[in-house]
């Protein structure tokens, strides 16, 4: 039974060799004439500004990340649904409980932007 | 309509919401006025539960059967009694008072799906559901040190925990093709049993430790018992320890309970390892919350006790142990936040000459330990008792001589603080007032401790007769 794996490992193996090979070969190729120019990090043509590697961003993108993810889920749900949809037999039923899930999501939106969670402090 | 099976649910979420939409419109100030509200809101789902019937809902997720009902009263009593708890509190609460109400009822419910899971998909999405309440509620005072790293312990030990739980049960998965639990068991009559199943039962039996707080996952319940506000940690030591075992009566003796042979030895040593640690821990505490924390890890060993048992008997005997473990946990939490409220401390020094400024919250604090710690002739004594005899019938002599000599033990670190409580002369002599609803519903929750030792026959007859059922 594992060895019906086999060519999944063997295709590991290839994909391995072959980006570690590319790298080697550039390595082995390219010419080196590094200067000071060229080592500074790239920043849309600007002036470098402070140190990139530190990584200080507002936390408060977490809600703003967290309200995505809770509608995206939410749109993934719903293809499926749409799809069951045209199906007479359960469609009323299936509506009715989207409907409900939408309007618990709605609800939590309306919450997050009444407690303040949306002001850009 | 098999949606209806999930009313006592349905009630408890439209309430939660129902305080979230109030919170919307209301001006900021106090809302114990929502203690009311949620406590009419478990009430209504406590009233719909007699009138439940038996059965599969939600695609056969989730299941209506005795057992579930008997779990769903324990955690609409907790409920109740919780609320009444978090309203005493509510003042240290500096904001968002009206979420903590909602979240309470919240986790609530998903421990109410909790007890009807039949299936492991059901049973991760309810467990995860209540988990995430808790993870908000345990780390709620926000401004205070302690709190936010009790919060933090909780919920990295909580996602470890839910990591080996969900491997376990794809292993379980793996070796029976199945996911619901009856169909697991129907499976595991015909598969001998493999070595990946055993994996399965071990990682998924050591995920559920986190929630019963027992070895090896019991690190987070000292810290999180002392830091978390006082109601959460209530929440935590009955309602949530409840939920636990009634997934692992569902778990084991339901689903798995065909191939009892593989899992009795390693769940005797993990209640015997636990019972040791929990007991000999709580010895040396100077922190009444820590204290409990350590006692409960040692309950955590002997309801898991009754579970090596494998028996009708150890079910119905877990089944007991709950129910007077969660009124000996209201009698002391409450006393413990209406001393909080006047003292502003938990440490067991400061409880010197309770009797002489307080007497009733002393007695509250007398009765309660002492039935946690299974003192005769209080509720706890007659659980414990039925615990041995459960363990003592399928042959776990050393194990039951653990449980006995570490009873000795927790009577002696319970009645330490009992001693300075009522022989120890106090600081200062200024009385603690306790209004009138307080000590009627302390007058109340130790008449039923001392009810349920000694007369326990008319609960333990019901417990019993829902235990034959549980194989």
């Amino acid at each position: 039974m594992l060895l019906s794996y086999l060519p999944i490992l063997i295709m590991i193996g290839f994909a391995t060799a072959m980006a570690l090979g590319a790298l080697f070969a550039s390595f082995l190729m390219r010419p080196r004439n590094p200067y000071r120019e060229k080592l500074s990090p790239w920043e849309c043509g600007m002036e470098p500004v402070g140190d990139a590697t530190g990584g200080h961003f507002r936390v408060h993108f977490f809600i703003i990340a967290i309200l995505f993810v809770i509608f995206d889920v939410e749109t993934l749900f719903l293809f499926p649904w749409a799809v069951l949809l045209t199906d007479k037999s359960i469609s009323l039923f299936i509506f009715a409980e989207m409907i409900i899930f939408v309007a618990i999501l709605a609800l939590g939106l309306i919450y997050a932007w009444a407690k303040g969670a949306l002001e850009w402090v | 309509m098999n949606l209806l099976r999930l009313l006592p649910e349905f009630i408890m979420l439209g309430t939660a919401f129902l305080l979230l939409v109030l919170e919307l419109f209301l001006p900021r100030g106090s809302r114990k006025g929502y203690a009311v509200i949620g406590i009419l809101g478990i009430a209504a789902a406590a009233i719909s539960l007699p009138y439940q019937d038996f059965g599969p809902a939600l695609a056969e997720l989730f299941l209506q059967d005795q057992l579930s009902i008997y779990f769903k009263w324990l955690f609409c009593i907790s409920g109740v009694l919780i609320l009444y708890i978090v309203m005493l509190y509510e003042d240290t609460v500096k904001n968002w008072r009206g979420e903590f109400y909602s979240l309470i009822l919240f986790a609530l419910s998903g421990m109410m799906m909790l007890a009807s899971a039949s299936d492991f998909v059901g049973f991760y999405v309810s467990l995860e559901f209540v988990a995430v309440c808790l993870y908000v509620l345990a780390a709620y005072l926000t401004e205070s040190r302690v709190t936010s790293e009790a919060g933090l312990k909780y919920l990295v030990t909580g996602a470890l925990a839910s990591g080996f739980l969900i491997y376990g049960i794809s292993f379980i998965y793996g070796a029976t093709g199945a996911t619901g639990f009856a169909e697991v068991a129907k499976a595991l009559q015909t598969v001998e049993p493999t070595g990946y199943l055993v994996l399965g039962i071990v990682l998924t039996v050591l995920g559920l430790t986190f929630k019963i707080s027992s070895i090896p996952f019991h690190v987070w319940a000292p810290d999180v018992y002392q830091g978390a506000p006082t109601p959460v940690t209530a929440l935590l030591a009955a309602a949530s320890k409840s939920a636990g075992f009634v997934v692992i009566l569902r778990v084991l003796f339901g689903a798995l309970g065909t191939v009892k042979g593989e899992w009795v030895a390693f769940i005797a040593v993990i209640s015997g390892i636990t019972l040791l640690f929990g007991n000999l821990a709580a010895m040396p505490q100077k922190d009444l919350k820590r204290l409990i924390a350590y006692a409960g890890i040692g309950s955590a060993g002997y309801l898991l006790m009754g579970v090596a048992a494998a028996s009708e008997m150890g079910a119905g005997a877990i089944m007991y142990y709950l129910l007077t473990y969660i009124f000996g946990i209201a009698g002391t939490f409450i006393s413990i936040v209406v001393f909080y409220n006047s003292e502003g401390t938990d440490k067991i020094e400061s409880y010197a000459g309770l009797y002489k400024r307080a007497p009733l919250l002393a007695f509250s604090l007398f009765i309660g330990l002492l039935s946690i710690a299974g003192f005769p002739p209080l509720g706890g004594f007659i659980a414990k008792f039925y615990i041995f005899m459960a363990a003592v019938k399928e042959g776990l002599w050393v194990l039951a001589f653990i449980g006995a000599m570490m009873a000795i033990i927790a009577m002696y670190y319970f009645l330490l603080v009992i001693k300075s409580m009522y022989l120890r002369q106090p600081a200062n002599e200024a009385p603690i007032q306790v209004d009138m609803m307080t000590r009627g519903l302390l007058y109340f929750v130790n008449a039923v401790t001392i009810l349920l030792g000694i007369y326990p026959g008319p609960v333990t007859d019901w417990v019993m007769s829902i235990a034959q059922g549980v194989f």
